[in-house]
């Protein structure tokens, strides 16, 4: 694959892995900040608004990043021709892989309109979303590697969804302890303190489901160095294995009671935006 | 969700191959032919499939790409070409939706 090719399929792939996220992570922290608030640990605060403005913006960005993708794949295809409305609907109607096309897109519709502006309770709206969220984990899948197997589909829907509760969550909580009106420290301490089990959870089944991929698209532990799939491969568990390391430093500080250092939650969201680009040029390279 | 993809049907993944053309990579021809064909590792999207040929003369009119088996492709090609070297370029995809691309030549020399 040339670069250009692998430029208009990966750069798409990385800004809606980023944006489902984001998303997935805007929804775990508007959870984690509202069971804060109903146990009486925190008062009402502005972070749960501003979550709110995180997820309805990530959900913009996954449907112009799906839009995106689907240009990118077509002109991949066939080239920038005159025919490229033609090539286009080729690609997202006549195609086999037409319906995964929509599917994608809907589920991205879906997401956005579960994030728009209205009155109902955080309650009410991190459910919406958090299936919102699981409909675009679960159809992200049906196009690439995964596709034409049910079991690599399930396989790669629980590797995302787990991907992006977890990764997603420390770029949302980068996010909120920066700017003009970060949150304060207390709360961000609690709300670390309440993400630490969910992160562990959602690690374990990243791993999990990432050692079950491993048997579906390598032949033999060899590969893992002797092919390029395999050597990106190691770069990408070599950052989860930075990831997993910040992640434990700040686990250790807040259970002994100190606010989360918070260079080392913004060292772990950059290397969490690292590791989904990495998993976008995956994607598109071939296996052993 | 893990069990559950444990217990479904897997295959080994991989990305679509071609696996054999008629006419053959480098093949000499006596007689002009009929189609070219192609053979691939998994069932091809006729709607994302193209073939084209070059030949001396330059491109070649070629009929509408047809699934003519389940993992093939083929194109008519009109009677007369000229004898000399031809190319042919091809694109399809598979179970993946990944794109592949090659290419590969035969010559036709008709015997005198």
């Amino acid at each position: 694959m040339d670069v250009t090719t692998l430029a208009l399929e990966a750069v798409p792939k990385t800004i809606a892995y980023a944006s489902l996220a984001a998303a997935a992570g805007a929804t775990l922290v508007l959870r984690l900040l509202t069971a804060l608030r109903q146990s009486g640990q925190a008062a009402p605060d502005p972070a749960e608004a501003r979550a709110c403005r995180l997820g309805r913006i990530a959900a913009l960005a996954l449907l112009a990043a799906l839009l995106l993708r689907l240009t990118g794949h077509t002109v991949a295809a066939f080239g920038a021709s005159d025919a490229f409305i033609a090539n286009l609907s080729a690609m997202a109607i006549d195609s086999r892989w037409g319906a995964s096309w929509r599917w994608q897109i809907g589920a991205a519709l879906l997401l956005v309109v579960v994030t728009v502006p209205g009155r109902y309770s955080s309650d009410a709206r991190w459910i919406a979303m958090a299936v919102a969220v699981a409909f675009c984990a679960a159809t992200t899948p049906l196009l690439g590697h995964a596709a034409g197997s049910a079991g690599r589909v399930v396989t790669h829907a629980a590797h995302l969804l787990a991907m992006s509760a977890w990764l997603g969550t420390v770029m949302v909580v980068s996010l909120l302890t920066a700017g003009r009106a970060p949150v304060a420290s207390g709360l961000s301490t609690a709300l670390v303190a309440r993400f630490s089990p969910v992160a562990l959870a959602a690690a374990a089944v990243v791993l999990a489901s990432g050692l079950v991929a491993l048997c579906f698209y390598l032949t033999s532990p060899g590969d893992l160095l002797a092919s390029t799939y395999g050597r990106i491969l190691v770069i990408k568990l070599a950052m989860v294995a930075g990831i997993m390391a910040c992640g434990a430093t700040n686990w250790r500080r807040t259970r002994s009671g100190r606010p989360p250092a918070l260079p080392v939650i913004r060292f772990e969201a950059g290397l969490a935006l690292a590791v989904l680009a990495v998993t976008a040029v995956l994607g598109e390279t071939a296996h052993p | 969700m893990l069990l559950l993809a444990l217990s479904l049907p897997i295959s080994l993944a991989a990305h679509m191959k071609l696996s054999r053309t008629l006419p053959g990579a480098d093949a000499t021809l006596s007689s002009p032919p009929e189609t070219v064909q192609l053979w691939f590792t998994q069932a091809p999207d006729p709607a994302v499939s193209r073939v084209a040929v070059t030949g001396p003369t330059g491109s070649v009119e070629l009929g509408e790409v047809q699934v003519v088996e389940e993992k093939s492709i083929s194109v008519r090609v009109p009677a007369g070409v000229p004898d000399g070297r031809y190319v042919v370029s091809w694109q399809a995809a598979g179970d993946d939706g990944h794109i592949q691309k090659g290419a590969f030549a035969f010559t036709l020399k008709r015997t005198q």
